[in-house]
């Protein structure tokens, strides 16, 4: 992945590019907004990862000025400002995904990943495929192996959402944002809680897991065979 | 009013004085005649006086007053005059008044006996009169109209400019209270109005101005804080990463834990600061469907519910709306489950219902909180150990006291019988029936 990466603390910008270089990915760095946005008109990026609190120019800002002049490629804003009404403002700004800091170097780059992904266009088709896995949109059903799997309405939002992220870590707080619709993590373990139900479901007369736990990230699903 | 009074009043008072000196001017005129009339009878005789008569009859009048006299014998028997039939007037009193002839003229008149076989009357027509003192009345009419008429447009146009800045007012204090910006009124006018329109301005400039620092304090906080915390994080990461193939990273896990303790911690300190900031503040608020909110949150800790051997139940009236930010009153009855889940034993029940008004109520049947700890849980740095060793910075139940309030409702710990019982329903400063802290 190519990215750009608008910060203007050099130490956290020295820590993400090498994390992010290590995953094979190539990081452009600017410290100010200004710069960010001259980069962005003139190159390409898979992604753009945004601070927030800029010596120049507010990161809201520069997403508004980045649509306007047509620069269409995925901005997640990596912020200070974590709160939930932070998370909001920014996806009303129209920023693709909003991380707090400090974050999960595993969640920052499986969210990267999956923002890249959306950005490619990867639409699906009526009926997701996936090794033993196949989700049938439009019926809301799911099958394994061919064998229909019982599910409650939200457990299938929940089975759709890893088919669509197939093959990836999918973290609990993409999973609160896309699944529960909440930008906060609760006290109670209810994600856990639910994809463990999930879970239980999907390996029922299996022997192969369907659900990895990625330690301290979030799941990733298996082919299932 | 008063003043519409008065003018009539004193139309009524007009006419009247017109009407008695006109009165005063004909018997004047009458009495005049009679007498120059007299003395001709008493000088000349009979036959001279019925010449007399003749000869005024025919005379015009410059006042235009016709002059009309009648001479009879006691016996009715007509001697001379202008006049037909004698009318309703005594002549042995000298009898005067208003009356209408047979012929139909209005006249004023006086009958009086001359001679003890002699009655005279005589009368004037006061038509001219009568017409002028109506076209007194129409022109005082219409100046009265017209006085009227300014008076209101003059009042009108005093309101509208009164109604127009106290309307500049309350839309700036209306757009202020909404988050939009608000223009400020004039304050360019010496009065009463201009010193609210000053004091306004000042009110909506010092709450923007607060807000806005309050808004940079935190933000400021928060990243002057969680700074350098990521650095630390990246650090223990990669010191992590750098570890010998077989070292237990569990001290390293737990630097990193506390780093998100911390900044848990501040996100909630900020947010409750934030909400308390916004008390009555309705801007960002829209329409929310809270038993459908309620429900899905119902749904999401059923299994850990569940889990945890605990009976979720719910109660929730489908369809009650309120005004609020869905994430924020999802935090807030998220926070009352957590609380709940953390406190209640296995075996144990909680219950979530939602009702008109709307009231929001979570109840269990776990150890509930003593009395005297009641007025205090929910102060911020307020813990209680969970029943399951749970720990947290005591703040759940401060948050979930700034979001009520920020949306206009109480949240209250209600006594109960067994276990704790949070109720949350409007405040009655903003339109609820019930008045709690």
């Amino acid at each position: 992945m190519k990215l750009l990466y608008v910060e203007d603390n050099a130490d956290a910008a020295a820590d993400l590019t090498a994390l992010l270089a290590r995953e094979g990915s190539q990081v452009v760095w600017e410290m100010r907004g200004t710069d960010g946005l001259r980069r962005a008109a003139m190159e390409e990026f898979d992604a753009i990862i945004l601070d927030r609190m800029l010596p120049d120019m507010d990161g809201l800002q520069i997403v508004e000025r980045l649509r306007e002049s047509g620069v269409d490629a995925p901005v997640l804003m990596l912020s200070a400002l974590g709160r939930s009404s932070n998370r909001v403002e920014g996806l009303d700004a129209g920023v693709d995904d909003y991380m707090a800091k400090p974050y999960e170097p595993e969640e920052l780059q499986a969210r990267l990943k999956a923002l890249v992904r959306r950005a490619e266009g990867r639409t699906h088709s009526a009926i997701i495929i996936y090794g033993q896995f196949e989700c049938h949109v439009k019926a809301r059903t799911a099958f394994r192996g061919n064998q229909h799997i019982a599910l409650s309405p939200k457990e299938f939002e929940l089975f759709r959402y890893f088919m669509e992220n197939a093959g990836e870590t999918v973290t609990r707080d993409m999973l609160l944002r896309d699944v529960w619709k909440m930008n906060f993590d609760p006290q109670t373990n209810v994600v856990d809680v639910n994809i463990g139900r999930l879970r239980r479901k999907l390996e029922q007369g299996f022997e192969t897991p369907a659900l990895e736990t990625i330690w301290g990230t979030g799941y990733r699903l298996t082919r299932g065979e | 009013m008063w003043a519409l009074l008065a003018l009539a009043l004193l139309f009524a008072i007009t006419v009247w004085e017109s009407w008695n000196a006109m009165t005063r001017s004909l018997s004047a005129t009458v009495d005049t005649d009679i007498a120059g009339l007299v003395d001709i009878y008493a000088t000349s005789g009979e036959a001279e006086l019925l010449a007399r008569m003749e000869d005024r009859s025919t005379l015009v009048s410059l006042d235009g007053r016709q002059a009309r006299y009648m001479a009879v014998r006691p016996d009715g028997t007509m001697l001379g005059g202008n006049i037909d039939e004698w009318p309703s007037l005594g002549a042995s009193l000298s009898e005067e008044g208003y009356l209408t002839l047979a012929d139909g003229t209005d006249v004023f008149a006086r009958a009086t006996s001359l001679s003890p076989d002699l009655d005279l009357m005589v009368a004037r027509s006061y038509e001219h009169d009568w017409n002028a003192l109506m076209r007194l009345v129409a022109l005082f009419t219409a100046a009265a109209g017209l006085i009227v008429l300014a008076t209101w447009l003059v009042g009108r146009s005093a309101m509208q400019r009164l109604r127009r800045r106290i309307d500049r007012i309350s839309a700036a204090l209306r757009a202020a209270e909404h988050g939009r910006e608000a223009d400020l009124p004039d304050s360019q006018y010496d009065d009463e109005i201009g010193e609210l329109a000053t004091l306004s301005s000042t009110s909506i400039l010092r709450a923007a101005n607060l807000a806005r620092t309050h808004r940079h304090m935190s933000d400021h906080i928060a990243h002057e804080i969680r700074t350098p915390l990521t650095h630390l994080d990246s650090k223990l990461v990669n010191t992590m990463r750098q570890l010998p193939e077989g070292t237990d990273p569990a001290i390293i896990d737990k630097c990193r834990e506390d780093i998100r303790g911390v900044v848990t911690m501040l996100d909630s300190l900020l947010d409750i600061a934030s909400s308390e900031a916004r008390v009555g503040d309705l801007a960002g608020l829209e329409e929310v469907d809270i038993s459908s909110l309620a429900a899905d949150l119902a749904e999401l800790y059923s299994g850990s519910a569940e889990e945890e051997g605990i009976s979720l139940r719910t109660y929730i009236k489908p369809g009650v709306m309120m005004m609020g930010e869905p994430m924020q009153l999802t935090r807030l009855i998220s926070n009352l489950l957590d609380n709940a889940l953390k406190y209640v034993p296995r075996g144990g029940q909680v219950m979530l219902s939602v009702s008109d008004g709307p009231v929001i109520e979570v109840s269990d049947d776990g150890p509930g909180v003593e009395p005297e700890l009641r007025p205090m849980v929910f102060e911020r740095f307020r813990a209680g150990n969970g029943h399951n060793g749970k720990t947290s910075h005591g703040l759940g139940l401060a948050l979930a006291r700034a979001i009520a309030l920020r949306h206009g409702m109480t949240i209250a710990l209600q006594d109960s019988a067994k276990g704790a019982h949070f109720v949350i329903k409007p405040h009655a400063l903003w339109g609820g029936k019930d008045a709690e802290a």
